[in-house]
């Protein structure tokens, strides 16, 4: 083929500076690290990439939810803590209070003790998040979660509690209200001395079974001539039978026994099942300690009261600790969801990597390969500008 | 031995031309587009006698180049290709870059936004997670805003690059026109012999014009080369040009049209130009469109739907949700030609569902259709308020009387330069729901809350108090109305929201519903505006927001890759072609050094010819001296 001598030249320009921008190509990317300077370099690639970083965003998204909700959870077990410490301390008073060398005096005392208990435990259901609001308040803004008022205890928040994403359909809640933990808590039915009593009489068992559906609640217990009568609330006699002391008598499934002897005419109420809040619990305890006067009469109903007040604190605990199982096992749902993330977010990076950066190894030897070419088409330039018939003439 | 001088000297004289027409090939030997000239010789006519036919030396025939016509409409091809695809590998690029940007990339603007919401779902009462999340939004709606500015940017620049190259065509077809007038005239003047060097020149400027624009050349006898563009209209005729001309987009976008100026007037044949320069000016100006429609797409998708699930929430002091984003301004641009008087008023009725593209409407008298390339697609609806224009997520409102074969644009893309922030106070932000859900404790049943779903906040009562009853186990009532079937599986609807329940409820069992009110720390509505960024509602229901960025992004990258992979073929084609022709038709200097040699001694031994006449001429005249 006929050769024309501009044409050769330029085109072994061309070929130059086509050598010269492969090995820019190659210096950008082992500069930069990235083997993608430009989505046009690998467009599956780069759209996968953006898909990827958005996953990888996601994932760091859940575990800082996952963070987050772990220092509310913590802090919420260290408050069911301390308050199951209040609780058994309360239980412990109550037991001491039931003794039979409690006089009034020391009475009064052991109601003071329980009476700075339960300020403590408004402390802990009052306590505030990092964020300076109330943790037991459930999605109501407010510094103070409970008040304490004349007729009991007035709760501010409300009844549901937030929930965080802490992996693809996966919600957790962030804490529990102040009405599911100190609020409605469950108890069984309770029996109460009647004021007027004047007997010795005092409930020392009371249970129910559990197969019975005790109806027409709440029934009267009443004493006189030696017998017992059960009437319902409807006025409807349930039962009577001969009354002697430290014997448990049986009406709808319900068991009741008392011991010692009660007066003509004292009377006892059972009431139904129901909810009630853990701070009332505690008043009520501390109320009749404070009624206590020494007398024989008296002794009687505090006993009845610490019997139901012992029952009632140990079912406050028992639902105190569940709610702190319930914290437990979301700790430990988050530690697992943590863990996976971590694997996920690993194994993205990976991908991307894969994806983006360049194989330093291999771009190392293509630039010093790219060089040697350039430097041999550079050197065959000089050599075959050099040859022309013109210089021989 | 008048013969022998008579030979000698047309050989003189011929390779003295030789010689000359060396010297011209070294002389250009770098000049662009130059073929290498050749003289031809030929033997004079001889003389004929009765002792033979003697030979009368020789003369140079003519001059002629080196080159062949496929040669350069291959070469006229090349170029147009290479100028469409170079104008489009620099646009499609800069395109690229610019979304691939990290600073500018909207993909990560939306993962962002979308961390700083799931921020505030795990802190919904906590300021500066909402200033976060403003800020986020803030620096979204900028990412979108400079990619707004740089589309218009880029538009204005290749309006100006258009009548560039218009102005760059006309001056190169005037100066065609002129070259032939001054070919004809040199062949009149030269007895019909080729004026090589201004024949290489027009070839140069022909190329140079198909470098501009796809043209097809036909020569003429007369040596004229007419040149006309593919739709067939004349660019050059004889010595008459024909200008080209920018015209305006009737449409109104900032990229004109390209018209022809002929004897009936402005003749558009954008349509027709499909290479050079113009043609990859118009076909990226349909490229540039289609990128800030999708751009539009998700914005604007992204935004009117996180608007549309935030009216839902409740602000911290107890007000309904406002605009976050501001609501989308989308315009209808009529055709410059349209006679009606129709305007119109476009709402989004479904933001994952907007056109990609700017659709184009055309009213044919009794209906409205969208016209995409040559497909036209009636639309529902008449354009009235109670009926108006369904396009895509879209709804029109018609003002004013349109006429038959209005045509309108309606800006999708343009909607992005008002893409901004609507609220810019922290406390603004409505992250709880709009009703406290209670399952009163009084209930006997095991009924608890399982999911909270808002579906309309347009329905009537939103947001208000409510009280769910539930007259049997598998019946359910709302605020006292006639009882329904519970469907667990379905939940309840109850204002506009879908209340799932797990456990089964005991006749009697209530549960209440009330308006959230004030100082809530709740965080449903966060929840669902951060559940966004997982949730396939872009694209008619297929995409999430991530795929739909990842989706632009792969789309540009592969019209980047196209475009450069079309560049760099018609770059490979053209140098092969001019290898080809360089070929036949470039200057070898090694050749040209050969034949400098060659056509010296053939001179110097015509002056020996010379010289030996002489002597044989003198030897007669001593001869016979006396």
């Amino acid at each position: 083929m006929r050769i024309s001598t501009a044409g050769f030249q330029n085109r072994t320009l061309d070929l130059i500076q086509q050598k010269q921008s492969e090995l820019a190509h190659t210096q950008e990317q082992l500069a930069s690290g990235q083997r993608l300077t430009r989505s046009a370099d690998d467009p599956a690639a780069a759209a996968r990439g953006v898909a990827l970083d958005s996953a990888l965003e996601q994932v760091t998204r859940y575990q800082s939810n996952i963070s987050r909700v772990r220092e509310r959870l913590v802090g919420e077990e260290a408050a069911l803590d301390e308050a199951t410490e209040v609780l058994n301390s309360v239980r412990q008073l109550a037991v001491q209070a039931g003794g039979s060398a409690v006089d009034a005096s020391a009475a009064q005392a052991i109601a003071g003790q329980i009476r700075s208990q339960l300020a403590d435990l408004y402390g802990i259901a009052n306590r505030q998040g990092a964020d300076g609001q109330a943790l037991f308040a459930g999605t109501r803004a407010v510094e103070q979660a409970f008040s304490a008022t004349g007729a009991g205890t007035t709760y501010h928040g409300d009844a549901q509690s937030r929930e965080v994403r802490i992996g693809p359909g996966h919600r957790v809640a962030d804490g529990d209200t102040g009405r599911a933990v100190f609020m409605d808590i469950p108890r069984g039915p309770t029996v109460q001395a009647a004021a007027a009593n004047t007997g010795t009489a005092a409930l020392t068992r009371l249970s129910v079974d559990a197969t019975a559906a005790p109806a027409d609640l709440p029934w009267t217990v009443q004493f006189s001539g030696g017998n017992w009568t059960v009437t319902g609330d409807s006025g409807a006699t349930l039962g009577t039978g001969p009354y002697s002391s430290d014997e448990a008598f049986v009406v709808n499934g319900v068991s009741l026994q008392f011991a010692n002897t009660p007066a003509d005419g004292d009377q006892f109420t059972v009431q139904p099942a129901g909810q009630q809040d853990v701070f009332s619990r505690l008043d009520q305890i501390a109320t009749a300690l404070e009624g206590f006067d020494g007398s024989a009469g008296s002794r009687a109903q505090l006993t009845t009261t610490l019997y139901a007040g012992l029952e009632q604190i140990d079912t406050a605990t028992d639902h105190v600790i569940d709610t702190r199982a319930s914290v437990g096992n979301r700790l430990q749902s988050l530690d697992r969801a943590e863990s996976s993330h971590e694997g996920v977010a690993v194994e993205l990076m990976a991908t991307l990597s894969d994806l983006r950066d360049v194989d330093i190894a291999e771009a190392a030897s293509r630039l010093s390969l790219q060089i040697t070419a350039l430097e041999a088409a550079q050197q065959t330039l000089v050599r075959v500008q050099g040859l022309s018939l013109f210089r021989l003439l | 031995m008048t013969d022998l001088f008579s030979i000698g000297s047309s050989a003189l004289l011929s390779y003295r031309r030789a010689l000359d027409t060396v010297g011209h090939n070294v002389a250009n030997v770098d000049t662009p587009g130059y073929s290498r000239q050749r003289v031809e010789l030929s033997t004079r006519t001889p003389t004929p006698s009765g002792q033979g036919v003697y030979g009368n030396g020789v003369y140079a025939n003519t001059v002629v180049r080196n080159a062949s016509d496929l040669v350069q409409q291959r070469l006229i091809g090349d170029a147009s290709q290479v100028g469409y695809f170079s104008m489009q590998t620099q646009v499609a690029n800069r395109l690229d870059g610019l979304l691939s940007d990290e600073t500018l990339s909207v993909g990560s603007g939306l993962d962002q936004f979308f961390t700083a919401a799931e921020d505030l779902v795990a802190d919904p009462s906590s300021t500066a997670a909402r200033q976060s999340l403003l800020a986020a939004g803030q620096d979204l709606t900028r990412r979108v805003g400079s990619l707004a500015y740089q589309f218009d940017a880029l538009e204005r620049d290749l309006g100006l690059e258009m009548n560039t190259a218009v102005a760059t065509a006309n001056d190169l077809s005037t100066e065609i026109a002129t070259l032939n007038e001054q070919i004809t005239l040199a062949m009149g003047r030269s007895g019909g012999q080729p004026p090589n060097d201004l024949l290489d020149t027009r070839d140069e400027l022909v190329r140079n014009l198909a470098t501009q624009l796809d043209i097809r050349t036909v020569a003429a006898d007369s040596g004229e080369l007419n040149v006309f563009a593919q739709s067939g209209q004349a660019l050059v005729l004889g010595a008459n040009a024909y200008a080209l001309t920018a015209v305006d987009d009737p449409m109104g976008s900032l990229v004109p049209q390209l018209g022809v100026e002929t004897q009936g007037g402005i003749v558009n044949i954008s349509r027709q130009v499909g290479g050079g320069e113009i043609g990859g000016i118009l076909a990226t100006a349909d490229l540039l469109d289609e990128t800030r429609g999708q751009v539009a797409q998700l914005a604007l998708g992204v935004s009117e739907q996180f608007n549309a699930v935030h009216a839902g929430g409740v602000t911290p002091s107890g007000q309904a949700g406002g605009h976050v984003f501001t609501a989308a301004s989308i315009d209808v641009t009529g055709h410059v030609a349209n006679t009606g008087s129709a305007s119109f008023a476009v709402s989004v009725t479904d933001p994952g569902n907007l056109p990609g593209t700017d659709p184009e409407l055309r009213y044919d008298g009794t209906q409205w259709l969208r016209v995409d390339g040559g497909n036209a697609v009636p639309l529902s609806g008449t354009g009235s308020v109670a009926d108006p224009i369904q396009l895509d997520g879209l709804e029109l409102v018609l003002g004013g009387a349109p006429a038959a074969n209005d045509r309108f644009r309606v800006g999708m893309g343009d909607a992005l330069d008002d893409f901004g922030m609507a609220l810019r106070d922290p406390s603004g932000l409505a992250a709880a729901g709009a009703v406290v859900v209670e399952v009163p404790t009084g209930n006997t049943g095991t009924l608890t809350l399982e999911q909270y779903a808002v579906e309309d906040t347009t329905a009537a009562g939103y947001g208000s108090a409510a009280t769910l009853s539930f007259p049997a186990a598998n019946q359910v009532s709302i605020d006292g109305g006639p009882a329904v079937a519970y469907d667990a599986q379905a939940g309840v609807l109850v204002n506009g929201l879908r209340l799932q329940f797990t456990g089964t409820p005991q006749a009697g069992d209530q549960v209440q519903l009330s308006a959230t009110g004030a100082g809530s720390s709740d965080n449903r509505t966060a929840q669902a505006l951060a559940g966004l960024a997982g949730n396939s509602f872009l694209g008619d229901g297929s995409e999430r927001p991530a795929e739909a960025s990842a989706r632009l992004i792969s789309t540009l990258g592969n019209a980047a890759a196209t475009a450069e992979a079309g560049y760099s073929g018609a770059l490979t084609i053209q140098s092969a072609d001019m290898a080809d022709r360089d070929a036949q038709s470039g200057v070898n200097l090694d050749e040209e050094a050969a034949n400098l040699m060659r056509f010296e001694q053939a001179y110097q031994a015509a002056a020996q010819v010379m010289s030996v006449a002489s002597t044989l001429f003198d030897t007669l005249l001593s001869a016979v001296r006396r």
